[in-house]
């Protein structure tokens, strides 16, 4: 009797010691997460708390993927064969509007309407002094659609220009230089570190920053995953986002940091890493009022065929 | 040997001129550009790259694709071929279905994989198979058309069963159409994965050049470039080299003509 006591005693010990190491194990299993990103210091907050071990901190093991065109990256959420996107708001949004249930979970690089990074450089024998003077221009925007393509417009809109008088070319950054000193457009949309660039080589001038009209801070990327991955990982997605707030903090700190960690993700040429002006701005919370800012901008410019539930937009 | 020489010389020369005119043009007007590069630097970065493993791995990653799409078309279009070639009932079903469908260019097809397949080799195998169904599928259908009707009726009075014909008759009849459509294929199938690689799948070849210039990195982008020229021209060689040893015995002069 006593030795079957034991015995049963002995398999309840050995089920309890087993249960508990799989906790421990389970708990200490990181959980992937597949991030993809584009070639823009606006991630920097992200390869940052990738450096500095903030995800691993938290238990997550995040492996960051380039990709070289963020319209393609809603579809490959869908598949599965990532976890978060890291897109622009015109890309998030349309992808939402065209019946993608995706939801934005932690934020990226913002804009503010005192930003200088962004602008449209024109040909330096080009004349703008009012904004009717783009009227009969060929401007050359990143990609139609696009984050810049978009703010222009609005800028355009808000002086009471008509944009369908303006016309838009698709010219990648790399090429904006040539393009524009070989005259084919007459502007570019364009940000740092070409703008720079294109200004030192004199082959343009600034003619506006066209940030000036917002109304406020805007998100420029967003990372974002599919309702399904966010309802099965909400404590993994705060982490994450927790971790790129970690980041956000570090961006200013160590200035020699910051370019090696964008150096580790985007292979630029080191003088232009060493040298780029990197004056952005970084928030990982999303507010709502800044997702409310792209859903007017885009609605007036008819980007959006259905009203997106702005509360649906954010991850708690 | 003396003559070829001179041949391949003058060959050469153009090009070594043009790059050589190349050099001088960048070293006497240094000019700002994201897109374009001096010679020596391509050659530079391409050398970079070759050391570092990136090259190589990039050129794997493409050619594994290349070829899995290629052998997924080869043997999915030469059996369709088969089919709607040795079954009348097949080919009067398939003949509209063929017409619709082949028009579709496989870039087009770049999203729908996308959303299906996400990113990586899966993607790339489906619209490189695509593109490369049709040609086996075509041809191998017309050689079989093309088949001496005598050889068909010697093959039944052999008593040959219908494997046994495919195999002993119609298969070597149609093989030289099927290394025809193998070559063309080959080419179609670089172009199409590099394709799919810019457009959307990051990986391969058409990532390092997206990647390299997106990083202001022209030399790079350049080496890209032209390696794949090479990779291509390479391919080409040594196919053709493959068939004309393969058919020889086809030739009026036993295949001695060099590649």
């Amino acid at each position: 009797m006593k030795r079957k006591l034991f015995a049963a005693l002995a398999i309840v010990a050995a089920g309890v010691v087993t249960l508990a190491a799989q906790n421990a194990l389970v708990a200490q299993t990181p959980t992937k997460i597949k991030v993809a990103y584009t070639a823009t210091s606006d991630f920097a907050s992200g390869f940052i708390a990738q450096e500095a071990g903030y995800f691993k901190k938290r238990g997550l093991d995040v492996e960051f993927q380039l990709i070289p065109l963020n319209s393609t990256m809603p579809a490959a959420l869908q598949s599965g064969s990532i976890d978060l996107a890291g897109t622009t708001l015109p890309v998030f949004l349309q992808a939402v509007d065209s019946g993608l249930d995706l939801v934005a979970i932690a934020g990226s690089g913002i804009t503010l309407p005192t930003d200088q990074n962004f602008g449209i450089v024109v040909k330096t024998d080009v004349t703008i002094s009012k904004p009717e003077d783009y009227v009969g221009k060929r401007i050359g925007v990143p990609g139609l659609g696009a984050f810049l393509h978009v703010l222009f417009q609005n800028w355009l809109l808000e002086k009471g220009v008509d944009i369908k008088k303006v016309t838009f070319v698709e010219v990648s950054f790399p090429q904006m230089a040539d393009v524009l000193r070989a005259g084919n457009v007459d502007g570019v949309i364009t940000g740092e570190p070409i703008m720079s660039r294109i200004v030192q080589a004199k082959i343009g001038k600034v003619a506006t920053y066209f940030n000036e009209v917002l109304k406020g801070e805007m998100p420029i990327i967003v990372y974002s995953s599919t309702r399904k991955w966010y309802d099965a990982n909400k404590a993994a997605a705060k982490a994450f986002r927790d971790a790129v707030a970690d980041g956000v903090k570090d961006v200013r700190k160590d200035d020699a940091f910051l370019r090696t960690s964008i150096g580790k993700y985007i292979k630029l040429p080191p003088e232009v890493l060493k040298t780029m002006p990197i004056n952005g701005q970084w928030r990982a919370e999303i507010p709502q009022e800044s997702m409310a800012r792209w859903l007017e901008i885009m609605q007036k410019q008819g980007m959006l065929r259905t009203k997106l539930d702005l509360k649906k937009l954010v991850a708690e | 040997m003396t003559a070829a020489l001179a041949r391949s010389w003058r060959g050469w020369l153009f090009p070594v001129a043009v790059l050589a005119a190349a050099e001088l043009w960048f070293a006497f007007n240094p000019i700002l550009s994201d897109t374009l590069a001096p010679p020596s630097k391509i050659a530079r970065d391409g050398l970079a790259m070759l050391f570092d493993g990136s090259l190589l791995k990039a050129t794997g990653q493409t050619l594994v694709s290349a070829a899995a799409g290629l052998l997924i078309g080869m043997v999915a279009g030469t059996a369709a071929g088969f089919a709607i070639g040795l079954i009348r009932t097949a080919e009067r079903t398939a003949a509209w279905v063929v017409e619709l469908l082949r028009p579709i260019p496989s870039v087009a097809l770049i999203p729908l994989a996308l959303l299906t397949f996400g990113y990586g080799y899966r993607m790339e195998y489906s619209v490189v198979s695509w593109a490369t169904f049709w040609p086996f599928l075509i041809l191998t259908h017309n050689a079989l058309r093309q088949i001496d009707v005598r050889l068909i009726e010697v093959s039944r009075l052999m008593g040959f069963g219908p494997l046994k014909r495919i195999w002993k008759i119609m298969l070597p009849a149609a093989a030289p159409r099927l290394f025809t459509a193998l070559r063309l294929s080959v080419g179609l199938a670089l172009v199409v994965a590099v394709t799919v690689e810019i457009a959307a799948n990051p990986q391969g070849l058409g990532l390092g050049l997206m990647r390299s210039q997106e990083e202001l990195q022209p030399g790079r982008m350049l080496a890209y470039l032209i390696w794949l020229g090479v990779l291509g021209w390479a391919i080409n060689y040594f196919l053709l080299l493959f068939e004309i040893r393969l058919f020889a015995h086809r030739t009026p002069h036993g295949g001695s003509t060099a590649p």
